[in-house]
């Protein structure tokens, strides 16, 4: 047994381990709209971020996916229940002076009677998008976007370089603007108004070109430049079978995730695609000779997170062809079920709380979250070992 | 150049026709899909389909609505299978200053329309007594439990348990069709006074679960255990 595949280890859990732990909750939350088992995964997300997200800046995103989920249920609820006459059922909880509205306008009405049927449903509807959203802020909070593009395979290498620079270069152009405007205030102008605004965008592109021209030389004079001898033929068929797969998982992940789509929709285009793209990845991967410096290794531990949000979707997966009724409230008004087979499966999902290594905290994670350009540069110059042709 | 040009939008003209003919010629003879949902209809000397949806639609004080789950190929409509009458249905109630009353008819239909594997229960019929300004699904939601989505109503007294219209490709739509026995409101009085002691609509879901919802005090726990654990976790850290 390898170091890494003890959870006792301390290091970051390769983020496509997260991400497909995390899709598994979400593709089960999507199943259901039943408030108890979707309150246990908002439940489970909390427990597993609040354990495992590791000290750097993203690992807020939780929070902020978190107060956007409320929003979204209380912009559902207060519009469902004051402004559609669709939802409207028979316990009345308070009556609004209503504006009448012509004919033409059906299904809309201002105002009015305000039942218990419609405030239930649209919370029950708003709880499901929100838990979903929670699962993708979760992700976000614990698996970090540059170590995911680190290890997109050689075919789309150039791909996963220029949207790592974008990643890095974005917050900059937030501190330029911040930069820029505090000068302007200083020299007594106006920082506020539309003038002012394009007189801030300027001086932000000329900096964000300059940066990227210096950029473009200091990664050419590493041999970034370097063009691989590739024919013409090689290269169209890499990039179609690539995005032509990509454009498979896409649609197979869509079909997952919505439950009314046609089912030819869900697995079998996401495997045709996982296995096209993968095509596509091994012919491209072919003509490019560069070794990855210091991988993410995939050990026991990613094996064993992605399996336990696997195992919450299968659950669910299972609960919806057995038991249909208990995945689904009768009416608004219902005493909800509890599908056991579906929470167990949903729990099972929160054992990487204690499963995945915790995140190394300290010195090297500032190192890798402080100046997002020096640690760049830092890692440039690391990658430099990759090109060994 | 020119003809570059005129040979480009000669292409185009014949892909866009191409692509205009192919959609039309193949399908235009296939037969129209189906759809398994829902029906609302209104009874007046006949079952006629809603022409508006049940929450635009106001019946009147002694209408019969019909809400029939089949297998609608848009024509022919297949409304309740049944010819009961105003008097039959809410003969026994009675309706106070501005109510109305209005018979219900629930048929969920056939074993062939049902969806995947689930048995249709006895249709039922059922008197509604509600204010005079309710709507066509507030009628609904008075005697019966109702799950919609985007606005459709889905599911009435939990059948079908999920989905809301589901697609049948090649439908074969049966046409005249006997009526069937409604379980009629007095029935299920009837069968409610045979059992141990009369319950109300409300209490008997609680019922099932000896008076108190155990389960969900169970999954109202495990959420606090959860979140509780987050909030002292992230503090340990902090």
């Amino acid at each position: 047994m390898r170091p890494v595949d003890l959870p006792s280890y301390s290091r970051n859990l390769h983020p496509g381990a997260w991400w497909l732990w995390a899709i598994g909750l979400a593709a089960a939350a999507s199943r259901t709209t039943n408030p108890a088992i979707l309150l246990i995964i908002l439940g489970v997300t909390g427990l597993v971020v609040a354990a495992r997200r590791s000290d750097a800046p993203w690992a807020n995103a939780y929070a902020a996916f978190l107060k956007l989920a409320l929003v979204v249920i209380a912009i559902r609820v207060v519009l469902q229940s004051l402004l559609s006459s669709q939802s409207q059922g028979v316990e009345v909880l308070f009556t609004l002076p209503e504006i009448p509205l012509p004919d033409a306008a059906a299904g809309i009405k201002l105002g009015g009677m305000v039942t218990a049927e419609a405030v239930l449903r649209a919370f029950y509807e708003g709880l499901q998008l929100a838990t979903i959203l929670c699962c993708v802020g979760a992700a976000n909070a614990l698996a970090s976007a540059r170590r995911l593009l680190r290890s997109v395979p050689g075919a789309l290498y150039e791909l996963g370089v220029a949207t790592v620079v974008a990643l890095t270069f974005a917050p900059q152009l937030v501190t330029d603007a911040a930069r820029v405007r505090a000068a302007h205030r200083l020299r007594g102008r106006d920082d506020r108004g539309l003038r002012s605004l394009a007189r801030t965008v300027m001086p932000v592109l000329e900096g964000a070109l300059d940066r990227s021209v210096e950029l473009a030389a200091s990664m050419d004079s590493r041999g970034y430049g370097r063009t691989t001898d590739a024919g013409r033929v090689s290269r169209l068929t890499t990039g179609l079978l690539t995005f032509g797969g990509l454009f498979g998982v896409c649609v197979g992940m869509f079909g997952l995730l919505d439950g009314s789509s046609p089912p030819m929709l869900g697995l079998p285009s996401l495997l045709a695609g996982v296995a096209l793209s993968s095509c596509g990845i091994a012919v491209g991967g072919r003509r490019t000779r560069r070794t990855r410096y210091r991988p993410d290794p995939w050990a026991l531990p990613e094996w064993m997170v992605s399996g336990c949000g696997f195992a919450a979707a299968a659950a669910m997966f299972a609960t919806a062809a057995v038991d249909p009724a208990a995945l689904h409230l009768p009416g608004p008004l219902a005493v909800p079920e509890v599908p056991w087979i579906a929470v167990g499966g949903v729990l099972i999902a929160a054992l990487p709380a204690r499963l995945a290594p915790s995140p190394p905290s300290g010195s090297l994670h500032r190192a890798v979250s402080s100046p997002a350009r020096s640690s760049f540069e830092a890692s440039l110059a690391a990658d430099q070992r990759r090109e060994t042709a | 150049m020119a003809t570059v040009h005129r040979r480009i939008v000669r292409a185009l003209i014949t892909l866009f026709s191409l692509t205009f003919l192919l959609t039309l010629s193949p399908f235009a003879h296939a037969e129209a899909p189906a759809y398994k949902f829902w029906g609302y209809y209104q009874y007046d000397g006949e079952w006629t389909a809603s022409p508006v949806g049940p929450a635009e639609s106001t019946p009147e004080d002694g209408g019969i609505e019909g809400w029939r789950y089949a297998l609608n190929a848009a024509n022919p409509e297949r409304p309740p299978r049944t010819d009961l009458d105003f008097e039959e249905v809410c003969g026994d109630t009675e309706a106070g200053d501005g109510e109305k009353r209005l018979a219900v008819l629930i048929d969920y239909g056939t074993a062939e329309d049902a969806p995947n594997g689930e048995q249709p229960s006895q249709p039922e019929a059922a008197c509604a007594v509600l204010p005079e300004a309710a709507n066509g699904q507030q009628v609904l939601e008075a005697v019966a439990d109702v799950r919609t989505g985007q606005g459709l109503v889905c599911g009435v007294n939990g059948y079908p348990a999920s989905g809301c219209s589901e697609t049948v490709a090649n439908a074969d739509v049966p046409a005249n069709e006997a009526a069937v026995d409604f379980a009629l409101p007095e029935d299920a009085a009837a069968a409610e006074s045979t059992g141990s002691e009369p319950t109300d609509a409300g209490a008997e879901q609680e019922g099932d679960e000896g008076g108190f919802p155990w389960p969900l005090a169970g999954v109202a726990a495990l959420v606090v255990v959860l979140a509780g654990g987050a909030v002292l976790v992230a503090r340990a850290r902090a």
